[in-house]
């Protein structure tokens, strides 16, 4: 049977102020995938994750776990939390103060009524699952924040859960420990197979971990695409700015011949570029268009090198040494971008060369 | 015989002039010992009788008439002999005297034999007493001549009289001549003294016991003065007032005053009141004014307010609501509403200030470990502050408390420790409408308060952890009761049991009690159980939700147990609150629904400090039980 978390036409509008917090998100999370919300705070990532949680009720789409329906406005139907059978860590863990690690985690099977033979063995199971089974006896208070970290996924897996909802669990960890237990979240998630939807700010965590990476801003979703391409291709400015890329030029589209296409700048220059399989949007001749670059990959050429193909004449506005390179900002006619040279490069003006390859088209 | 003006020379020779006695002598020729005596007295001493008169005829007879005087002291009081009986046996026995010499010797005699009795003068401290009392007088209203009803005040230091005419006696006019008598002097005395009026005395007890008029006794809680009765049909033990109603009838009421109505009536009468104190003071050489001015300071203030603002509306409530002659129902009802738009302000400004309920959240779901604090060198400062105010401020005063319990008054030129009896605690426990009184407070305090907390911490979650749409408005509902005072939530209670139907059945139990208690203290405990509530996280409810409790299972399983510290010392705040309440039970205490609180006042008013004090020991042990019995049976830890 199919278990694919499915969000469909997810919107929430906030009544009282007319604002949008989430609108019109569309997200399936194959069964066993690991999937991170990533985006900037107020994205409304975290309105996403506690709308399937049911901790926040939508204003209008559909949230279903294969044919389990958990939330769907056009039947009036949403869920409580405690009907939805998920897994979910919080941002500060939420460790019961009062219980010790052996109740907390073992808090879902006692509501469950489950035989206390059965509790002991799975919440002991649970417990060295996260190597904590020499410690159910300690009150929360009495752990590390990684130790509180692991309770609390612990007591998230242990009614095995179809779906697990993480919200930034490693962000009131150290930043030495985070990095381990990053790789030991992933390891976990793959041992247990467990479909799961994560939730950060931190693009190094999302691109570590995640099999998909959905990017949030302003409450809409950007792209929803596996790592690599979130990278290589972001889908537009935003994305492409959020992953990093900082060099940006905007010119007319001229000649389309198959996967092939020519961007015209206002100076008259000519760059190549690609088309690619995946990208959505359509090709028009006559059409503004944007390319992205990222800076590493602009190669800064000192002279004569007019004649080569996707090559570029740019202003240097500015220099800065930093100690093992230069850094430049230029200026084309497309816009200004930033570049990084070994090169102590004279005179007012460079020439860069655009690998086609390596030029992201975005739409407007 | 020298008259004192030679006494004066010879003095003056002595004493200015410095000359010596024998100079004296020899210059004015008086003798040295005329001299000596001059010199101590300053008058001539005049001629003494130095033996007792001869008395021819009847003196040979002095011994039978002592003798018979004596007979006379053993015999019964009507049978005694007169003096015209002594003449008659001693004539029998041959006196050939007259009559009148014998009744000067009998009355020489007896007034010999009778012991003088002594006379104090009447004085009063500052501010302490007053007497109270109606009297009778003509006056021309509206051009009718009819009888109108005095009210008289006197201040028993200063002399002060303070007259205002009603139409009547009825308690409406007796309250109202009293606020109207503290406002003229500026203040409450500390004790009145009353005839057995009925609108102040409900029924005559033994001694200067008196159960009083429940209105009266409230109206008195009220102002703060203690009430005093005469022996009933003895006006003559508050004489005072008494003679000053006949004064008033004499020169405020003559000639027959005449005036439209009773409001111009009684303006004239404050005018004279007003005049009459300039009078001066047998034996004082200050005037009643300037008495009085002394009576401001040390009487009890008019308007005793807890908190600025709204205490002082609700006297002003109480003056024109509860116990005034003119009452105005309307403008009560105004008051209240001011009051409540003045506290819905407050309310939503503090909701404002709280709005961003996460700022306060510091039992998060990551925890830590309470810590103890090192003070350093500062700990033998901070303790030594500390048990200074324990001392000043908890066991001197309580102790002073136990030790009146222990005696039979309190005073500073008797040792305390050497007159200890229990007769305060037989006198409470023997009655059993006292003791009924200390149950009754028990029960209310153990169950009354342990429904009260549950429902305040209902409301408190329901208000900061519910999605409930009316949530604000109960936070808002939850306070209001802080705006009125005690006793006007008593008579809200009253009015409501006695128009809500079905309700009327509750009245007069304790269930009636317990319920105006609990809504007394609704913010109070409200108010206490909310800061706890917000300072847990709701990532904790959160996460229960999502393991799979609802609502109430998160509540119930979660929020409750981590909330129990606060929870219990809301329970033991409001247990020793019903405890010590007693305003908003006046209007609703019956015969066996009395509290603790009613009960010492109407001891308090009874008179005598230490019954009282032996109520309050009863109640402070009751409240170490309590405290000590929560702590325990709860169990309140959070860590091991």
């Amino acid at each position: 049977m199919n278990n694919d978390l499915i969000i469909q036409g997810l919107t929430k509008k906030f009544v009282t102020s007319n604002s949008v917090a989430i609108e019109d998100v569309n997200i399936t999370v194959e069964e066993g995938q690991f999937t991170t919300l990533l985006g900037p705070s107020g994205c409304g990532k975290s309105t996403t994750l506690n709308c399937v949680a049911g901790l926040e009720q939508p204003t209008a789409g559909s949230i279903r776990v294969g044919d389990f329906v958990m939330t769907d406005t056009a039947r009036d139907l949403i869920l409580p939390p405690e009907q939805r059978h998920l897994g979910m860590v919080f941002q500060s863990y939420a460790l019961w103060p009062h219980m010790k690690v052996f109740d907390n985690v073992a808090f879902a099977l006692k509501l469950q009524k489950r035989p206390s033979d059965e509790i002991k063995q799975r919440v002991q199971e649970s417990l060295v699952l996260v190597g904590l089974e020499e410690l159910a006896d300690r009150y929360p208070f009495q752990l590390s924040g990684g130790q509180q970290q692991r309770v609390a996924l612990a007591r998230a897996v242990v009614s095995r859960p179809k779906v697990l909802l993480l919200d930034e669990p490693l962000s009131n960890l150290d930043a030495k420990i985070r990095e381990s237990a990053r790789i030991w979240l992933r390891g976990l998630q793959k041992q247990l197979g467990i479909t799961t939807v994560y939730v950060t700010h931190d693009q190094s965590e999302a691109f570590a971990m995640s099999d998909m990476i959905a990017v949030m801003s302003m409450g809409k979703l950007q792209q929803y695409a596996p790592p690599e391409e979130i990278y290589e291709r972001p889908a537009n400015r935003f994305v492409a700015e959020f992953i990093g890329v900082t060099s940006f030029i905007t010119g007319t589209i001229q000649k389309v011949e198959g996967k092939r296409g020519t961007l015209k700048l206002a100076s008259g220059e000519l760059l190549t570029i690609r088309k690619e399989s995946k990208s959505d949007h359509a090709w028009k001749e006559g059409e503004t268009a944007a390319i992205a670059i990222r800076s590493e990959r602009v190669e800064v050429l000192t002279e004569g090198a007019a004649e080569r193909e996707n090559t570029v004449k740019a202003n240097i506005a500015s220099r800065t040494y930093l100690g093992s390179k230069w850094q430049y900002t230029v200026e084309t006619s497309g816009g200004s971008l930033r570049l990084e040279s070994t090169d102590a490069i004279q005179g007012d003006s460079l020439f860069m060369y655009l690998p086609p390859d390596s030029i992201i088209l975005l739409a407007g | 015989m020298k008259t004192v003006e030679d006494y004066e020379k010879i003095r003056k020779a002595y004493y200015v002039e410095r000359l010596s006695i024998r100079a004296i002598s020899r210059q004015m020729r008086y003798s040295r010992k005329l001299i000596r005596q001059a010199l101590e007295d300053a008058e001539p001493k005049g001629y003494q009788q130095k033996g007792a008169r001869q008395a021819p005829v009847l003196g040979s007879y002095h011994a039978r008439i002592e003798e018979l005087l004596e007979d006379s002291e053993k015999m019964p009081r009507k049978q005694r002999y007169t003096a015209h009986k002594i003449y008659q046996l001693v004539q029998a026995e041959g006196y050939r005297g007259c009559e009148s010499n014998v009744h000067t010797y009998v009355s020489q005699k007896r007034r010999a034999r009778k012991p003088r009795s002594a006379y104090l003068p009447l004085e009063f401290d500052i501010g302490q007493d007053a007497q109270v009392d109606w009297g009778e007088a003509q006056a021309e209203i509206n051009g009718m001549r009819q009888a109108v009803q005095m009210f008289v005040m006197r201040l028993n230091y200063s002399k002060a009289r303070f007259v205002v005419a009603f139409p009547f006696q009825k308690q409406e006019a007796f309250f109202e001549g009293h606020i109207q008598a503290f406002h003229f002097f500026g203040g409450v005395p500390r004790r009145i003294t009353y005839d057995n009026l009925k609108t102040a005395v409900f029924r005559i007890l033994e001694g200067h016991h008196r159960q009083e008029q429940r209105a009266f006794s409230a109206f008195r809680s009220h102002y703060l003065f203690e009430s005093h009765y005469c022996t009933p049909a003895q006006g003559h033990e508050k004489g005072g007032v008494e003679s000053d109603v006949g004064y008033a009838q004499r020169n405020f009421f003559a000639p027959i005053p005449k005036a439209k109505d009773f409001a111009e009536l009684n303006a004239v009468l404050h005018q004279v009141c007003l005049n009459d104190m300039q009078r001066s003071v047998r034996g004082e050489n200050r005037t009643v004014a300037a008495l009085v001015s002394s009576f401001e300071l040390l009487s009890i203030p008019l308007v005793l307010g807890n908190s600025v603002g709204i205490d002082t509306m609700a006297t002003y409530l109480y003056t024109i609501g509860v116990v005034g002659v003119n009452k105005d129902q309307g403008a009560v009802a105004a008051v209240a509403v001011l009051i409540v738009l003045l506290v819905t302000g407050l309310v939503y400004l503090q909701t404002k200030l709280v709005s961003l309920e996460r700022r306060f959240v510091t039992v998060g779901g990551k925890a830590t470990r309470p810590k103890a604090i090192d003070l350093g060198v500062w700990k033998g400062i901070v303790s030594f502050f500390v048990g200074l105010y324990v001392v000043l401020g908890i066991i001197l005063p309580l102790g002073c408390i136990v030790l009146t319990s222990f005696v039979p008054f309190l005073s500073p030129f008797m040792n305390p420790l050497k007159m200890l009896t229990l007769k305060n605690y037989q006198g409470i426990f023997n009655s059993p409408a006292y003791f009924q009184s200390i149950v009754n407070s028990i029960n209310i305090s153990i169950f009354a308060a342990g429904i009260g907390i549950v429902f305040m911490a209902v409301a408190a979650l329901i208000a900061y952890r519910s999605a409930f749409k009316y949530r604000n408005a109960v936070k808002y509902m939850a306070l209001y009761p802080r705006a009125f005072p005690g006793i006007i939530v008593g008579i809200g209670f009253l009015w409501a049991f006695l128009l809500v139907p079905g309700l009327g059945s509750l009245r007069n139990t304790i269930i009636a009690i317990s319920i105006a208690f609990i809504m007394r203290y609704l913010p109070l405990g409200f108010s206490a159980v909310s800061p706890a509530v917000l300072q847990v996280s709701d990532e904790l409810d959160r996460a229960g939700r999502v393991a799979g409790a609802t609502w109430l299972g998160t509540i119930r399983h979660i929020l409750l147990p981590i909330l129990k510290p606060a929870l219990v010392s809301g329970y033991i705040l409001l247990a020793i609150s019903f405890l010590k309440e007693y305003s908003t039970a006046l209007f609703l205490v019956a015969e066996g629904s009395r509290v603790i609180g009613t009960t010492m006042l109407e001891l308090w008013k009874q008179g005598g400090a230490e019954p009282v004090a032996a109520l309050s020991t009863i109640q402070m042990a009751i409240t170490a039980v309590l405290i000590i019995g929560a702590r325990k049976l709860m169990g309140v830890k959070l860590h091991e």
